[in-house]
């Protein structure tokens, strides 16, 4: 994985915190965005397309700007910031997946359309069923005709609203992989669902859907690539939770300066000044759990990587609530 | 309660990662070229996250002692077992929040930052 350089890095971070609060708003285009129905992709997608961030962590070669992944918490900070909605994370995960284990062919047809924003995609990999239902696993088996998947998907972020859906199901006993499904594919039923946030998600059953397998037949599990994905997408989701806590702590900060009760602002009151230290100190341990995860997605040994990861994420997701 | 039961595991996981952050926290102090003020600030982070986080692994530490932690050290000190001291030690680091700058003030310190930063 290569880097920005910090300058530029700094700048792009700079230049969409602008766009941001110019066309977004804290919570403001964020309200628009989410009275659309689930099929229609957040229009904050665009502006992030027109800054050119959809081929953010994509290499040069296939028009992309080549960032690693303290670029990608430079930019998740400020979605967070502003809580952005919109399949980009999911479709940058998507991308990296791609560059891991796709084949030459599926490289070349995907990563300049996902480079340029035309293609959005998201991951379709838990299975959480709720109570009483008889909702089967996905997993994939080859017919004539190619690969068939089958079972069910939760919690697919924006599944509706996105071209393509990147699958994980087992194939066999023990290999699990990831497959490409058409997100209008007949064979994929949708129920959509709002988030506690009000964002869409879907709940995907495959009715052997047709499905293309990322990389080759016979080619190694995608265990590792989901591992690092999944590592990846750590270190971005606690980059986005640093920022929405930081603007929360700002906010809240100047509603204690601004609001007067009893002839003196909230602010002078002691007990509320040392609430407001309690949120800078857990802002700052957030801070250090976004390095651990960052670090997480550059260590060797899988058993650390997850270990770190975990640290991070048990710190950040304490932190900030 | 015994060291391996799940409760003594997740208690010491989670203490282990927050110190993990702090050890960043506090390496991104030392290295950080930012003002004298964020500096100070920082400086006051480290003093009540760190001994709330000493504090906690007292509390588990004592926990793990039961009723061995008990003694007070006898002539010749504490005897052979490791966990003997850690009632004293227990008790000791009750003062860590107040020794160093309380921490209440080191809360005023921050927020008196935090109020003149973002306003």
């Amino acid at each position: 994985m290569t880097e920005l350089s910090r300058e530029d890095s700094v700048s792009l971070a700079e230049a969409l915190r602008r766009a941001l609060q110019e066309q977004y708003g804290f919570a403001g285009g964020r309200k628009q965005d989410l009275a659309a129905g689930p099929e229609q992709r957040s229009s904050v997608f665009s502006l992030l397309t027109d800054l050119g961030l959809s081929g953010l962590m994509l290499p040069d070669a296939h028009d992309g700007v080549g960032g690693g992944v303290a670029d990608l918490q430079l930019v998740q900070r400020e979605l967070g910031r502003a809580l952005v909605v919109a399949p980009w994370f999911d479709s940058v995960l998507c991308g990296q997946a791609l560059l891991q284990v796709g084949t030459s062919e599926q490289r070349n047809a995907l990563l300049p359309a996902l480079a340029s924003g035309q293609l959005s995609m998201t991951l379709a990999l838990e299975e959480s069923a709720g109570l009483g239902t008889t909702l089967k696993p996905t997993s994939a088996r080859q017919s004539e005709a190619g690969w068939i998947i089958s079972g069910f998907k939760s919690n697919v972020f924006q599944g509706k609203a996105v071209d393509k859906l990147m699958v994980s199901a087992t194939v066999g006993v023990n290999a699990s992989a990831l497959f490409l499904v058409s997100s209008n594919h007949a064979g994929v039923r949708h129920s959509n669902f709002r988030l506690v946030d009000g964002s869409w998600t879907s709940e995907l059953i495959f009715d052997s859907a047709h499905a293309e397998l990322l990389g080759q037949s016979g080619g190694p599990d995608h265990l590792d690539a989901m591992r690092a994905i999944s590592l990846l997408a750590n270190a971005g989701r606690c980059a986005e939770a640093f920022g929405a806590a930081e603007a929360a702590l700002e906010t809240t900060v100047q509603y204690l300066q601004t609001r007067k009760q009893f002839g003196q602002s909230l602010g002078d009151n002691q007990a509320l000044r040392h609430r407001v230290a309690e949120m800078y100190i857990a802002l700052e341990q957030a801070r250090s759990a976004m390095e651990l995860a960052a670090e997480a997605t550059q260590l060797e040994d899988h058993a650390d990587a997850e270990h770190r990861a975990a640290q991070a994420q048990l710190v950040s997701s304490e932190a900030i609530t | 309660m015994l060291p391996l039961d799940p409760d003594f595991l997740a208690r010491a996981a989670r203490l282990e990662a927050e110190l993990e952050a702090l050890d960043r926290t506090q390496y991104r102090l030392l290295n950080d070229e930012s003002s004298a003020a964020d500096r100070a600030a920082g400086a006051s982070v480290l003093k009540v996250k760190g001994t709330e986080l000493f504090q906690r692994v007292m509390d588990l530490l004592v926990d793990v002692a039961g009723p061995t932690g008990l003694r007070l050290p006898g002539a010749d000190g504490f005897g052979m077992d490791s966990r003997e001291p850690l009632g004293v030690s227990h008790l000791y680091s009750r003062a860590a929040s107040i020794y160093g700058g309380a921490n209440e003030v080191q809360k005023n310190i921050l927020a008196k930052y935090l109020f003149d930063k973002l306003s």
